[in-house]
């Protein structure tokens, strides 16, 4: 039984009337010639987005470039690594300038190597907030470890000066 | 040509262009169909046509053979007409007029529906259907696809599909009988 027949066999019970109009002549059209403009059409739009996406402008290329750098800066792993290391270093120097003391913890510390610490912080890095590893490594108070404040503020301004430039859906695209 | 050429076609740098050219030829009324009886009028089911054909060749390589063309075809069809449709029902302004007659007018007003009382009832019936369920009448009753390759591309089991379909036609027909 062809597809045709089985679709009206199955009308016949749940919708006679609807199986008596199945082959009855549509009434859309289409305009004269349509399907033969409709790929030109489609090819036309299909050249502007090769060429666009082809060649970027320098200013173009630059900004792309500088986003992709500051979006790869602003990632929070790379700031607490170097948080990390930062404290390490910072820790080292405070433990070395004060020099062995009496206390069952601060002694016990000491006896941890900078390498064995340092491996602590990498392995266990997800662990960590980033506040607590700048207000950690900031044992002077001298407010030495304030960059990613000052990157926000450099970023938040940077970001908004190119944004304004680009079209929401090359953002998306970026994103 | 069969689609393992016209893909073989399209992997290749240089036949790329008439590859799809081909594979427009081939699936260009079938999708237009489809998406026409979605959308009802020809300016957006265009729309919507060249749209579906843009997603296609800038996706074609991710086509990985799991389906045949044609399925991943009116799966991508089928997507992008739905999207349309929610699209406009979202951008709609709040309406006095109800579904049907907002239909009647687009109908009446589309230069490219030749007016037809029983026709337009039909269409008025269909237009009271969700657009889910519009979409399996359509593909059954009309594009006379099989429940299998249905539940392909709509990924759907073919108990729902078949289910959908009669409680659509049972409608449609009660619709008909009724007004």
């Amino acid at each position: 039984m062809n597809r045709n027949k089985e679709i009206k066999k199955e009308l016949e019970e749940i919708a006679p009337m609807l199986g008596k109009l199945k082959d009855e002549k549509s009434s859309f059209r289409v305009p004269e010639n349509y399907f033969q403009d409709m790929q030109e059409d489609v090819f036309s739009k299909l050249n502007t987005v090769v060429e666009e996406e082809k060649v970027p402008s320098f200013w173009e290329k630059f900004i792309i470039d500088s986003i992709a750098t500051l979006q790869l800066l602003l990632q929070p792993k790379p700031i607490l690594r170097l948080a990390a290391v930062a404290l390490v270093i910072t820790a080292g120097v405070y433990i070395f300038q004060k020099g062995p003391q009496a206390g069952g913890q601060q002694e016990y510390l000491a006896d941890i190597s900078s390498e064995e610490v340092m491996e602590y912080v990498n392995d266990n890095i997800d662990d960590f907030e980033l506040a607590d590893v700048v207000e950690a490594a900031d044992i002077n108070g001298e407010g030495l470890y304030s960059v990613p404040e000052i990157e926000d503020e450099i970023s938040d301004e940077y970001l908004d000066e190119i944004i304004d430039d680009f079209e929401i859906e090359e953002l998306e695209e970026m994103l | 040509m069969s689609d393992e050429q016209i893909l073989d076609m399209l992997a290749d740098q240089h036949r790329a262009e008439n590859g799809f050219r081909l594979l427009m030829n081939k699936y260009q009324e079938r999708l237009y169909w489809h998406i026409r009886r979605m959308v009802v009028d020809h300016d957006d089911a265009n729309d919507v046509l060249q749209n579906c054909f843009l997603k296609v060749f800038k996706s074609i390589s991710r086509f990985q053979g799991k389906s045949a063309l044609y399925t991943w075809l009116y799966r991508i069809a089928t997507n992008e007409a739905i999207t349309f449709l929610n699209k406009k029902k979202k951008r709609s302004t709040a309406s006095f007029d109800n579904e049907e007659n907002t239909l009647e007018n687009k109908l009446l007003a589309d230069p490219y529906f030749d007016e037809n009382e029983v026709q337009l009832k039909l269409q008025k019936a269909m237009a009271s259907l969700p657009d889910k369920q519009r979409l399996v009448f359509n593909m059954r009753y009309y594009e006379e696809m099989s429940y299998n390759q249905m539940s392909e591309v709509l990924e759907t089991s073919v108990g729902a599909l078949k289910a959908s379909y009669h409680h659509a036609a049972k409608k449609i027909e009660h619709y008909l009988k009724n007004t």
